[in-house]
Order: C-alpha cells, then sequence, then structure tokens
C-alpha cells in the first residue's frame, strides 16, 4: 500500500464526480423498467437532486428500499424481495435492475439469490449491478448498461446479424454510454444520430437516451459500435466479445468529427476497435513539465479526448488529456496522469497554462491560467446547470462544441 | 439468518382514510419514492449555521455527492470538506486510519483553522465497528486548538431512534458550555427557520425587556457560545427538543418547549408556561380573548376567500399538518388529504379528532411507489367520493408537487409561525396561495430555504437542459 495512501481520498474544496448508483439509475431511466437502489436513505434524494435532469419531466419507477440497521444486522432479505415484489406487480416494468450501497457490499447480501427469487415470484426479468457506492459514476452506469445488453442478450440471442459492409448498404451503429451526466442537454442524443445520419450511417440504437429497450434490443444487427463515453465502454467490449461487433470511441467535435466518423468506418471494415482520438494525442500529450506552453482538457476521457483532439486540429498546438474519472482503461494515452484526490489534481493542473474543464476545477488550476470552462452535470451538478451548452450542433455543418475563454 | 416472526407487508394504497388509518404509523414500510421538494433543511445546512464551523464528511463517493453538493449550492464549499471511503480501507482497520489522517490531511490544507470542526461519521463506521474514542481522541491530540464534535450521517439508524437531524442538533449544542446566567437573556433555539422580531413568541418577551437570541442572531463562533449564559432555552421544533432539553440541563437553564400549536386550548396553555418559566405576570385574558376573536376573523375571511377550494396540506410545510387540517376544518375550510409519512405524538389528540368528525379525510405516504407517478396527489382527490376534478391550494412543497399546482404556501417547518400570530399569518399565506400563482418547478428543487442557492433547477426554462 503507497504510503500516506489517504492523500488521494481528501477534498478539501473540490467536489466529487456523481456516485456509481446514481450512474445506474441515469443509465437505465428511460428503459420502462424499475431500479431499485438498496439503501437506507439518502440516494434517492442524492440523485434526483444533483444527478438527475429528468426527474420533474418524465417519470420512471427509481425506488429506494428503505434498508434499516435491523433488517441488515439479521439478514432479512426477504422483505426486500417482498417489497419489490408488490411494487413490479403493481407497475409491470420492462426488467428490474437492483444496485447497492455500502452496508449491503460489507455484509455480503446475495444479490443474485434476491434476484432470482424476485424474478421467480414475479416473472420480471431481474439483475444486480455490482456497486457499493465507493466508486463513480463512469463504474455504475457502465455496469449497468453491461446488464442491459446481457439481459437482452438472452432474448435475442448471441448471434452477430449484421451483414458485410461491402453491398452498399449503410452502416449500422449503436451509440453506447450516453446518459445525461455526460449529454445534459438533450437534444443533444437528436443531433448526433442526425450527424451519423448525415455521414452515412444508420442508427440502430442510443444507450440510453431516447430509445426504448424494443429499439435497444436490435442492437446485434449492428456493423458497428459508437462509444461517446466511459460508461459504453464495458458493454462495447462485451459486445466485441460476444457479438464481434467492432468499436471506436470519441465523440463528433469541430475539426475532429471528420476523423471519428473515418475511423467509424474503418473501425467497421478493419474490424479493430480504438478510441479515435488516441492518436493525435499520443502525439500531443504534455504532460511533461519542460512544454512551453501546456494545455489540456480535462474531466470524463472521451468527451475530453475528443475535445483535445478537435483542438490539436485546430491549431497544430499539442494538448493534453487529463482524465479525471474512474473508468480510464483503453481510452487515455498511456503517458496520461490520472490523479485522484484534490492534491493530486492540483498538481496535475497547475502545471499547464490552458485549461478546458467543469468551472468547479478552476480553482485547482493557476490563478495565471487560461481557464476555458465546460460545465459538466456529473461534477457540478446543478451549479453551472444554465450554462451548459449543446456538444453537437447538426445544424451548423457539424462544427461542434464551440468554446469561449473565460 | 434470523427469521421474522411477522410478515412483510403486501403493498397497501398510498393513501388511506382516516377513519382507517393507524397511529403513530399509518402506512407500512416498503420502496421508497423521492418527490422533487428539498426545501427543507438537511444536516450539511444544520452544522453550517454554526458560525465559523467547518464540516468534514468522511464516507463513500455517493453518499459524499449528496451533501458535497448541497455545500455547494449554498455557497458553503469553503466551509465544506471531505475523505472518501474506499474498500482498502474497510480491509486495512475498521476505517480508523482513514478517518484519522483523512480528516488531519484536510485540516493541513485549510490556510485558517476553523475553532470547531463537526467529522460526520457514517453507517460504515458504525458496521466496521469503528473506535470513534479513539479517532477523536487522536485527532483532538494532533489539532489541541480545534474543538471536534461529531456528526453522524447514518441514514441506517434513519428510522431506528434519533434521526441523523436530532443527532446532529444535539451535537451542535454539546459545544456551549455552561456560564453565569443572565435572567434577562431567553434562547430561542433546535429549529431551522428564524422567528421575526416582531413575531409573536419574540415581542411576548422583547417588550417585557428580554433580550432574545436565536442562533442567527450569532454571526461568530463567540456568540454562539454565549448562547450558555440564558435563563431560559425555547425551542419549537420538535427535532430539537433533546438537543435543547440536553443543553439546558447542562447549563442549568429552564427549558419549556413550545409546540408550534394551532389550537386555542393549546396556546394558552403555552402562554401560560412561558410566563411561569420567564417569570413573567401572566398574559392578560383580554389580550388573549382579542387574539382569539383576530385568528376567528381570519378564519372567517379565508373561508370565504377559498369559497370551497380544497386544501391539501404536507409535513414539510408544518410540524401540526393534522392540526392545521382541524383548525380550517373546523372553520368550514376543505382539507381533504393530509400528506405524511409518521404522525408525530404531539399531533395524537388531532388525529384522534379527525378520525372521528372526519372519518373520510385523505392521509397519503409521501414515500408510496405510486406517488412517482406525476400528479398522483391530484388523482387521489379526484378519486373521491364525488370524482369532481378541484382546485386545488397547497400547503407545503411536497403538497404542491403531489397535486402539481403553483398555488401553494412555499413554508418549512412551520415557517416560523407560532401562537396566535401564527393562525392569522398562516391564513394570510393560505390566501396569497390562493391569489397568485408560483412556478413551484423552478422553487421547490431548492435546498434549504433560507439559505442561498446557487444552482439552476432542471426543467427550468433557464437551466439550458431541455
Amino acid at each position: 500500500m503507497a504510503p500516506e495512501y489517504w492523500k488521494t481520498q481528501t477534498w478539501w474544496s473540490l467536489p466529487v464526480y456523481t456516485g456509481d448508483v446514481s450512474g445506474v439509475c441515469s443509465a437505465l431511466y428511460e428503459l420502462g423498467g424499475m431500479v431499485v437502489m438498496h439503501d437506507p436513505s439518502g440516494c434517492n434524494s442524492t440523485y434526483n437532486t444533483h444527478d438527475e435532469v429528468r426527474w420533474t419531466d418524465m417519470e420512471s419507477l427509481i425506488f429506494l428500499s428503505g434498508l434499516t440497521q435491523l433488517d441488515a444486522i439479521t439478514g432479512n432479505d426477504q422483505k426486500l424481495v417482498d417489497d419489490i415484489v408488490s411494487a413490479a406487480e403493481r407497475f409491470r416494468p420492462a426488467f428490474i435492475a437492483i444496485a447497492n450501497s455500502p452496508i449491503p457490499w460489507l455484509i455480503g447480501t446475495d444479490f443474485d439469490a434476491v434476484c432470482r427469487k424476485v424474478e421467480k415470484s414475479c416473472g420480471i426479468r431481474t439483475f444486480h449491478v455490482e456497486t457499493n457506492a465507493m466508486h463513480d459514476y463512469t463504474k455504475g452506469a457502465g455496469s449497468a448498461l453491461l446488464q442491459l445488453a446481457r439481459m437482452l442478450s438472452d432474448t435475442v440471442g448471441k448471434e452477430h446479424r449484421s451483414r458485410p459492409a461491402a453491398d452498399g448498404r449503410k452502416l449500422r451503429v449503436n451509440i453506447l454510454g450516453m446518459t445525461p451526466l455526460d449529454f445534459t442537454v438533450r437534444s443533444d442524443a437528436y443531433r448526433l444520430r442526425q450527424m451519423l445520419e448525415k455521414e452515412g450511417f444508420e442508427v440502430v440504437s442510443t444507450w440510453a437516451i431516447g430509445d426504448s429497450l424494443t429499439q435497444l434490443s436490435g442492437f446485434p444487427e449492428t456493423d458497428v459500435n459508437l462509444v461517446v463515453s466511459s460508461t459504453g465502454i464495458e458493454t462495447a467490449r462485451w459486445m466485441e466479445e460476444m457479438y464481434r461487433i467492432p468499436y471506436t470511441a470519441g465523440i463528433p467535435v469541430g475539426a475532429f468529427s471528420e476523423v471519428l466518423f473515418r475511423s467509424l468506418r474503418q473501425c467497421a471494415e478493419e474490424q479493430v476497435s480504438k478510441a479515435a482520438y488516441l492518436e493525435l494525442l499520443e502525439e500531443n500529450q504534455t504532460a511533461d513539465t519542460d512544454v512551453q506552453y501546456a494545455r489540456c482538457t480535462a474531466g470524463e476521457p472521451v468527451i475530453m479526448g475528443s475535445i483535445a483532439a478537435d483542438k490539436i486540429l485546430r491549431d497544430g498546438k499539442p494538448c493534453s488529456l487529463i482524465p479525471l474519472t474512474e473508468t480510464v482503461q483503453s481510452l487515455v494515452p498511456d503517458r496520461a496522469p490520472h490523479p485522484a484526490g484534490e492534491q493530486q489534481i492540483r498538481d496535475v493542473l497547475g502545471r499547464y497554462e490552458e485549461v478546458t474543464a467543469d468551472p468547479m476545477l478552476r480553482g485547482a488550476c493557476r490563478s495565471d491560467c487560461r481557464f476555458e470552462e465546460m460545465p459538466h452535470f456529473a461534477l457540478s451538478g446543478r451549479m453551472y446547470l444554465n450554462r451548459i451548452r449543446p456538444l453537437f450542433d447538426a445544424m451548423k455543418g457539424n462544427k461542434g462544441y464551440s468554446y469561449e475563454h473565460e | 439468518m434470523l427469521k421474522r416472526v411477522t410478515k412483510s407487508n403486501p403493498m397497501v394504497p398510498e393513501g388511506v382514510r382516516i377513519a382507517d388509518a393507524s397511529f403513530p404509523l399509518p402506512f407500512p414500510r416498503t420502496l421508497e419514492y423521492n418527490a422533487p421538494a428539498h426545501g427543507t433543511w438537511n444536516i450539511v445546512h444544520i452544522g453550517m449555521a454554526v458560525p465559523e464551523s467547518h464540516s468534514i464528511y468522511v464516507c463513500s463517493d455517493n453518499c459524499l455527492r449528496g451533501v458535497v453538493m448541497t455545500a455547494a449550492e449554498m455557497g458553503c464549499s469553503d466551509r465544506f470538506h471531505s475523505v472518501t471511503i474506499q474498500e482498502r480501507d474497510v480491509q486495512v482497520d475498521n476505517l480508523e486510519t482513514i478517518t484519522i489522517e483523512g480528516v488531519s490531511d484536510v485540516i493541513a490544507h485549510l490556510p485558517d483553522k476553523p475553532p470547531v470542526v463537526f467529522v460526520f461519521l457514517v453507517c460504515l463506521h458504525i458496521f466496521t465497528g469503528s473506535d470513534e474514542a479513539y479517532i477523536f481522541r487522536e485527532l483532538g491530540k494532533r489539532w489541541p486548538q480545534i474543538r471536534f464534535v461529531k456528526g453522524y450521517m447514518d441514514c441506517i439508524r434513519q428510522k431506528e431512534g434519533p434521526s441523523p437531524d436530532m443527532k446532529l442538533r444535539m451535537a451542535e449544542f454539546t459545544i456551549i458550555e455552561p456560564l453565569p446566567l443572565k435572567p434577562e437573556r431567553v434562547n430561542i433555539l433546535g429549529g431551522d427557520v428564524p422567528f421575526e422580531k416582531d413575531s409573536e413568541l419574540v415581542t411576548l418577551l422583547s417588550s417585557r425587556g428580554y433580550d432574545v437570541r436565536q442562533i442567527t442572531d450569532c454571526s461568530t463562533f463567540e456568540q454562539f457560545l454565549a448562547l450558555g449564559d440564558a435563563a431560559v432555552n425555547l425551542c419549537t421544533y420538535p427535532n430539537g427538543q433533546d438537543a435543547l432539553r440536553n443543553l439546558s440541563e447542562r447549563t442549568g437553564s429552564r427549558y419549556l418547549y413550545l409546540s408550534a400549536a394551532v389550537s386555542y386550548g393549546e396556546i394558552r396553555s403555552q402562554l401560560q408556561s412561558l410566563s411561569e418559566a420567564c417569570g413573567f405576570d401572566p398574559v392578560p385574558e383580554a389580550w388573549i380573548i382579542e387574539q382569539e376573536e383576530a385568528c376567528e376573523e381570519s378564519l372567517r375571511h379565508l373561508a370565504h376567500v377559498l369559497d370551497g377550494q380544497v386544501v391539501v396540506i404536507d409535513y414539510t410545510a408544518h410540524s401540526r399538518p393534522l392540526g392545521i387540517a382541524r383548525l380550517l376544518i373546523e372553520h368550514g375550510i376543505r382539507v381533504e388529504c393530509v400528506l405524511l409519512d409518521i404522525i408525530l405524538d404531539e399531533e395524537e389528540e388531532a388525529f384522534s379528532w379527525l378520525k372521528m368528525h372526519c372519518p373520510g379525510l385523505m392521509m397519503v405516504a409521501t414515500v408510496h411507489p405510486q406517488m412517482a407517478l406525476f400528479g398522483r396527489g391530484r388523482e387521489i382527490l379526484e378519486e373521491g367520493p364525488d370524482g369532481i376534478s378541484r382546485d386545488v391550494i397547497a400547503i407545503g412543497q411536497k403538497a404542491a408537487w403531489f397535486c402539481q399546482t403553483g398555488h401553494f404556501v412555499n413554508m418549512i417547518e412551520g415557517g416560523g409561525l407560532w401562537g396566535y400570530q401564527g393562525i392569522q399569518k398562516l391564513c394570510g399565506l393560505i390566501e396569497e396561495a390562493c391569489a397568485r400563482e408560483l412556478d413551484y418547478r423552478e422553487i421547490i428543487p431548492r435546498k434549504g430555504m433560507g439559505w442561498p442557492s446557487l444552482c439552476a433547477v432542471p426543467g427550468s426554462e433557464q437551466s439550458g437542459c431541455r
């Protein structure tokens, strides 16, 4: 164990990202299922206040179990089962997902058994999303989408049903990893679809904003997956393994859009998965302290990696990606630092003269830093909600995100 | 595993006629929905009310998110800090190392060391058997100039014994040390909504020469500590009772709980108790009669203005929702629904009266899963005996949400209303709610009424997320 390891766990002025339990709820919100957080109190309030923009506009069956000390100590899981079953019988959701906070994790609640019992009692597909409240939303939402894909695959079969792209038809694509935690402006989902269609792709499903469970069930009939945030990478890897659907990670912003679309086509053709922005970033990672003028983007790696790539393409100057969320494997350059805790974040961001990040990170940068604010709902929640701008603007010739300096 | 001998309840309807309701828990526990009405204070607000205090939460990310963002939205990020718990911390020891070292690391980074720090422990500390005494002893040794106060965010004990809110209020006032008592000093403490200077309770005291202080009068830690010299401590908020009783025992002050009563008899009795506790002459009967007549006039006027409109009350607006229901019904006002999840002991009399005289009054659970359906409160009313859709006046944010109405009294925890004047002001607020419509979707998701709210609300026009 690293000496003074606790220093990566202390925060004296910065907030933490949305947690894993909220991530689960966010990912499954629109699909007609029922999500139960096995937690005493607080998770639901936190989620609907700080981590969810749809709560007052779109009904969803998201509930808390209200776990008590007595039930935890006595192992009374039957109450959880009974409560879920009675609610399920009333609402008849399309599926049931159970996530949990630390105590059920600590006491080793047998969620597989709970799911089996619920499913047996009400006949509705039930799955557990492994959480313990100690991780960020990329882990929770990522695991939720993966479990959902697994559930759907039981129904739709294990066969990859896409035909070769050579017959001249449009390439079919699933968009993976889209939740309001990263794509807060709802029109972004529609505009991304529009941009892809304009580029000659056919969008089969978007995981998971705006599409129904039925649309998501069409996922095997796809040539390629587009991973638009790290919440989609686990599912993409699984689909690659199970269905041989390759993936490309990135979002079409500005000058990088062309690279991404090209990469997506190439990916379908060559069956090689990658993050489309990585190559550019590998060549331009400027984390070293001897760099004259250093700039970076910081936050969720797929989105900020794409924005960094766009910057490089625009002016030819280097730009680093500083991932601040948890899921980074194969999504960040090898040399990219992955700071944990406030001190490390300050140390890393403090090297840069120009930083693009959420406004709450402004204070972690140098005072003379040229700071470009890009509010991220999963970090600053409602604080800068009115300053979150659409990432995509298909109507303006795919120009994408427009930058505004402080 | 241990087996329960009682069966858990199958899901019951979200509403029950009061005639069929049990006391004090009208609804069995089941899955819980959470309405987007957040005007009430949470433990962050309560802790921050102590001037110059800092709060450090030691908890896992997902649990931390709600409190860290609460602090940010209320503009108190500079007094809020956190230490996150990871799996290894549970394996290394019983969270003692991460708590001591993490809190110390946070404090080391603070440019000015605060006089008092609330360290919030969580459910994990309890379940891993953390040696809390050791943690606080060690912190005290390392930072002798700081007073460490144990706070809890132990949600798992929320429904069994004192809630984290009640325990924090207790902790808050344990900071205050006994001082020589000053007979002219009276504290009104334990609640979150301050009484106005011209409120009945304050004027009753100040007009008799008493120096009335509330926590909102304290802008420095020193002023907060000076609250220990009051001869009398008054509490009007149920969750503050234990804290104020404890404070009074330690300081030797007289303690009096003056519930936010809404019946003339109870108010009379409280006035009597107040005069006895503070040592002033009983309030003149003529004044009492005059006030009761003024209340009657306000209620008559309200009934006339409402003209048969339905009133729905929720428990977040006032600690006496059933008492208010009774008061309004007795004056010819149509209260058809009270939203609550439990009934406080002090409401037992109102409960019994309503059970006997208004058996059809609906009691509706705010956390019941069925309430996740938008406008469910209004639907319940429409499913009533005559099935008529009616305009609804809501008292409280949750009532506004469930009835989807902008005609609501935007009030939490009694709104600083007390006594006869409280009744008259409440009538005025209901009339105001009747006359104008507020943007409830923009107002009610904001946290902690009375604190700044530095955020935009999803769904509102300016949020830009549509």
